[in-house]
């Protein structure tokens, strides 16, 4: 919670309200501000996916419903349609070494990715990350507008791996279809 | 009664959107990006869209922009097909639109407005032109702990918003036809076909709403979907039957150009379609 940060916008979002109302626009100004407000999309992460130090020789998986998976929220026109994906990486990277990463469902702990409308990780559905996935943003007025993602992963650090942090890019794209 | 000037409304909802996003817990990196659609026409051939970073982190956006409309694969999943190379006969003004600034850095809080400058090719016929906007952000690089003599691992995290543009010129007009509908029982849900075509020289951007209706003429149940046809598209949609006894339906589908998320004055409008096809739940 960022409660200073909140009460600074409040602050700011009476300061500009005022003059509306000083000219008895009222009733228009918040019909209209309703209808654009609706209109923005966030998407943020809400926890990195930090695998943390890891054994050589010893693969290492967190579960998409693990305290340490990677926590991902789209903030969007309530019921509009938004296909998210993923672009994953195979390695990852420390100068010229490399670790691999992997994202392909596993025999023990499943599918890497869950999603759910509602911030409700142990409730959430299973998928593969790597595929795209098509969903509706919650159909709640702001800021319950939203639709939440889990990624998890598993790295297997070669015995005798060097030593250093390792890292990879993942990137994530919301895409409105307008369906 | 007037409205607000239209910069200052969405000035005013970014804020609330921004304030909202604030009372929700600490994200590491978010990027805000309004509206969800942009339109503009060549009388004033700008427009603008607001960034803001919501996230606690300086973050590095870019902006491109790229020729793309919605489409469906061959299980009726749409997806956004981009295409960097459009041939002449695509509608595409992803060439002529620039951004300013093309890249910027976003303190936590931080608002950017990108200018958008539409320089069109002389002789452009009228009708409506595409692209889609495309903001990417980078936030700061994973913080791992780790000493000289450790392996350890983290990822960082490149965000893409996509959104879509449209550039109107002279008489635009849109309509749409329906080429396929087909509904059949599947397990416990309702499977629609549903296959569409663009009349016209703009998108259609429009509603679908599909009734189930009993032998006995009451609704049994309603479904609401956006729809947006640029071309010819063939969408599968899925619907629970939780609450529909099995039997024997008619399933009523009426297309209109109803949108409650886009401003109306960026609506076209067009005749509303109907059609109905018979289903059997058992």
């Amino acid at each position: 919670m960022r409660p200073p940060t909140a009460a600074l916008f409040l602050v700011v979002l009476a300061l500009l309200a005022v003059p509306e109302r000083m000219f008895g626009q009222v009733t228009a100004s918040l019909g209209a501000t309703v209808l654009i407000d609706n209109t923005a999309l966030t998407i943020g992460q809400i926890n990195g996916l930090d695998f943390g130090i890891v054994v050589p020789g010893t693969p290492t998986k967190i579960g998409p419903k693990a305290a340490l998976a990677g926590k991902f929220v789209l903030h969007g026109v309530k019921n509009a349609e938004a296909r998210i994906t993923f672009a994953l990486p195979t390695v990852l990277t420390v100068g010229p070494n490399s670790m691999p990463i992997s994202f392909a469902d596993d025999p023990i702990t499943g599918k890497f990715g869950c999603h759910r409308n509602q911030d409700q990780q142990a409730n959430c559905t299973t998928y593969t990350p790597s595929t795209p996935l098509v969903v509706r943003i919650r159909n709640n007025a702001p800021p319950q507008n939203t639709f939440y993602v889990w990624i998890g992963g598993k790295v297997s650090p070669a015995v005798g791996q060097q030593p250093g942090t390792y890292t990879g890019l993942v990137t994530m794209s919301a895409v409105y279809t307008g369906n | 009664m007037r409205l607000m000037p239209r910069s200052r409304r969405l000035t005013v909802s970014i804020a609330l959107a921004a304030a909202a996003l604030a009372i929700q817990p600490v994200l590491l990196e978010a990027i805000l990006v309004a509206p969800h659609a942009v339109f503009m026409d060549h009388r004033s051939r700008t427009g603008q869209v607001f960034l803001v970073n919501t996230g606690d982190t300086p973050e590095e956006v870019s902006i491109d922009l790229k020729y793309g409309y919605p489409a469906t694969d061959s299980t009726g999943t749409v997806f956004i097909k981009l295409i960097d190379q459009p041939d002449s006969t695509e509608p595409s003004a992803a060439a002529w639109i620039k951004a300013y600034p093309r890249r910027a850095v976003l303190a936590p809080g931080q608002r950017q407005v990108v200018r958008l400058l539409a320089t069109p090719p002389a002789g452009l016929p009228d009708g409506e032109y595409w692209s889609r906007i495309i903001a990417t952000s980078r936030g700061s690089k994973v913080a791992v702990v780790g000493g000289d003599s450790t392996v350890s691992a983290g990822l960082t995290l490149e965000l893409r918003t996509i959104i879509s543009l449209s550039y109107r010129k002279g008489a635009v007009h849109t309509g749409v036809s329906v080429t396929d509908l087909r509904a059949n029982r599947h397990a416990d849900s309702l499977e629609i076909w549903f296959g569409a075509e663009r009349q016209g020289n703009a998108a259609f951007l429009g509603t679908l709403v599909y009734e189930l209706v009993g032998e006995d003429g009451k609704p049994r149940d309603q479904w609401e979907t956006p729809v947006a046809v640029y071309h010819p598209l063939s969408r599968r949609y899925v619907f629970p039957l939780d609450s529909v006894p099995d039997g024997r339906y008619t399933l009523r589908m009426r297309l209109t150009t109803a949108r409650n998320d886009l401003d109306q004055r960026n609506i076209l409008p067009a005749e509303p379609v109907t059609r109905s096809v018979d289903v059997e739940t058992r």
